[in-house]
């Protein structure tokens, strides 16, 4: 799924939804290679997702919802940029507050000692 | 950065397409990536081929239509979670219904078909379809599996409906439950034990899923067979179904001789009384030993007196409730009902004096309502005849109180001449 450098996939896995419903919260309108660049950019390379990754999730959330999308045209070509539905924002903050609950709850679990 | 051409977009579409995106919606997706992927890495000293070439490998061996696959998959499965918890609540829904209203069948409460009706139902039509369809989609597209399911839910659909059938008392029960139990054993089994010996990792699993199985289909069959070989079984029924056939046979012959008599003794005022005495006493009682039959097998079987009318003794063979019975027949608490073993024996013992009336010598032996003795024990006439017996042998114990009545009948008759 993820071509991912530094981590296993498993440690990922499940974390792509969550990654995209925020990139979606803070840029409004994305489309999916802005996505794949935006992720690569802010995290130096150490998670690229990949396309194979990307769009059937995007086409899930899209069924359930989620996003919808706008056509734009560039050219020959068509562009589809992803918008936050209403009920998309919501999922959004669920899933954040849920991803950084699990975060804590691992910090207590592992005893990690906070890197500042 | 250069922009692609409109014909090397054209060239990209199209082979898109050609790699086996169907999607329109993804293609546009997938087109634009591309494209983006590719303008990034072209430059002066790289022609287009080669760089179309290259951002193809980073898609994988199985390229793009792997995307498509899975795009679709996350699709189908859209509406799973919403399936899934379906398929749960229909199938604890409908096992409880059916499970309430088998205890309420046997305690003979109210409700009890409809309940059976509603579960039978909900699983049929909610339950099982849904458990196919995952089961279905779940499987890795592997033959067996799918020959698997599509089997398992035919036989499983079978036994339902039969089930059904047999408690709503509709023909053909027995048919369908034992083809849906052999399509089980004969169909089923064989390729579910073929697939775990290829599939290793939940053997125990499976031993459990054959045990449960062949008891299942085990406890349908020594149900259906009540124990008694078949032979044996239906023997009795030809004896039973035949003394009800006599029944009506001599009836017809005893009217006969009722109006040979009465033309016979046209003149002789006693007898002509007598005569009719005993018409009217015989017709009353038999009049109410066939109304009590139907009654019974109506309350017994939970169905109404005309379906109970209309009900082959056949059917009957397999219907429990003796206690249900034996209440009804001879506890005091029912002491008020129309038919009970009490009031049956008090007007068995009027009628008796009638006929003494008639004939004082005649021979009544068949019609004793005394005591007897069973394994050395003094047991009522009540008892003996109703207490613990099924639907089946107190409806074969009227009849034989019905034909001997007949045989005093004739007697008394013959006594007149």
């Amino acid at each position: 799924m993820y071509i991912c450098l530094m981590y296993s996939s498993e440690l990922i896995k499940g974390t792509l939804k969550t990654v995209i419903l925020k990139l979606l919260t803070d840029t409004k309108q994305m489309y999916g290679y802005e996505i794949t660049q935006k992720v690569k950019e802010l995290t130096n390379a150490k998670i690229v997702i990949t396309e194979g990754a990307l769009y059937p999730l995007l086409h899930q959330l899209e069924a359930e919802g989620v996003v919808t999308t706008e056509t734009v045209n560039i050219g020959k070509r068509i562009r589809k940029y992803y918008t936050l539905t209403h009920t998309g924002n919501e999922r959004a903050k669920e899933k954040i507050y849920e991803f950084a609950d699990f975060i804590q709850t691992m910090n207590i679990l592992l005893d990690l000692k906070p890197s500042i | 950065m250069l922009s692609l051409t409109e014909e090397q977009i054209a060239f990209i579409e199209n082979d898109i397409r050609v790699r086996g995106i169907t999607s329109p919606d993804l293609s546009i997706d997938l087109l634009d990536h591309i494209c983006c992927l590719i303008e990034n890495e072209l430059d002066e000293y790289r022609n287009f081929e080669t760089v179309y070439q290259q951002t193809l490998l980073l898609f994988g061996e199985k390229g793009l239509k792997e995307i498509q696959e899975e795009t679709n998959r996350l699709l189908t499965f859209k509406h799973y979670y919403f399936m899934n918890t379906t398929m749960k609540i229909s199938g604890y829904v409908s096992s409880l219904m059916i499970l309430i209203g088998s205890i309420f069948k046997i305690q003979h409460w109210p409700g009890a078909n409809v309940m059976i009706l509603v579960g039978v139902f909900f699983l049929t039509v909610l339950f099982l379809p849904i458990l196919f369809i995952l089961k279905f989609k779940s499987t890795d597209e592997n033959n067996r599996s799918i020959v698997l399911s599509i089997v398992g839910f035919i036989a499983s659909i079978l036994v339902c409906a039969g089930i059904l059938f047999r408690v709503l008392h509709w023909p053909g029960a027995r048919m369908i439950i034992i083809s849906g139990c052999s399509l089980l054993i004969l169909g089923y089994l064989p390729i579910y034990i073929l697939s775990i010996y290829k599939n290793t990792t939940n053997k125990m699993n499976a031993t459990a899923t054959i045990i449960l199985i062949i008891a299942g289909v085990g406890l349908f069959i020594s149900e259906s067979g009540t124990g008694l070989s078949k032979t044996t079984s239906d023997s009795f029924w030809r004896g039973v179904t035949d003394s009800d056939d006599l029944l009506q046979y001599n009836n017809k012959a005893i009217n006969k001789n009722f109006e040979l008599m009465f033309k016979k003794h046209a003149a002789d005022s006693v007898k002509l009384i007598q005569l009719k005495d005993l018409q009217v006493a015989t017709d009353s009682m038999t009049n109410y030993i066939s109304k009590m039959k139907i009654y019974l097998i109506s309350v017994s079987e939970d169905i109404t007196e005309q379906q109970a009318e209309k009900i082959n003794i056949d059917d009957l063979r397999t219907s429990g409730g003796n206690n249900f019975l034996t209440e009804r027949l001879l506890n005091d608490e029912y002491a008020q009902f129309t038919y009970t073993a009490k009031k049956l024996k008090s007007k068995i013992e009027a009628y008796k004096q009638t006929l003494k009336k008639c004939f004082p010598n005649v021979d009544l032996s068949n019609l004793n309502t005394e005591q007897i003795t069973v394994y050395g024990e003094q047991v009522s006439w009540e008892v003996s005849n109703f207490e613990k017996l099924p639907i089946s042998l107190v409806i074969y114990n009227l009849i034989r109180i019905e034909l001997a009545i007949q045989a005093a009948e004739t007697a008394t008759i013959n006594a007149l001449q």
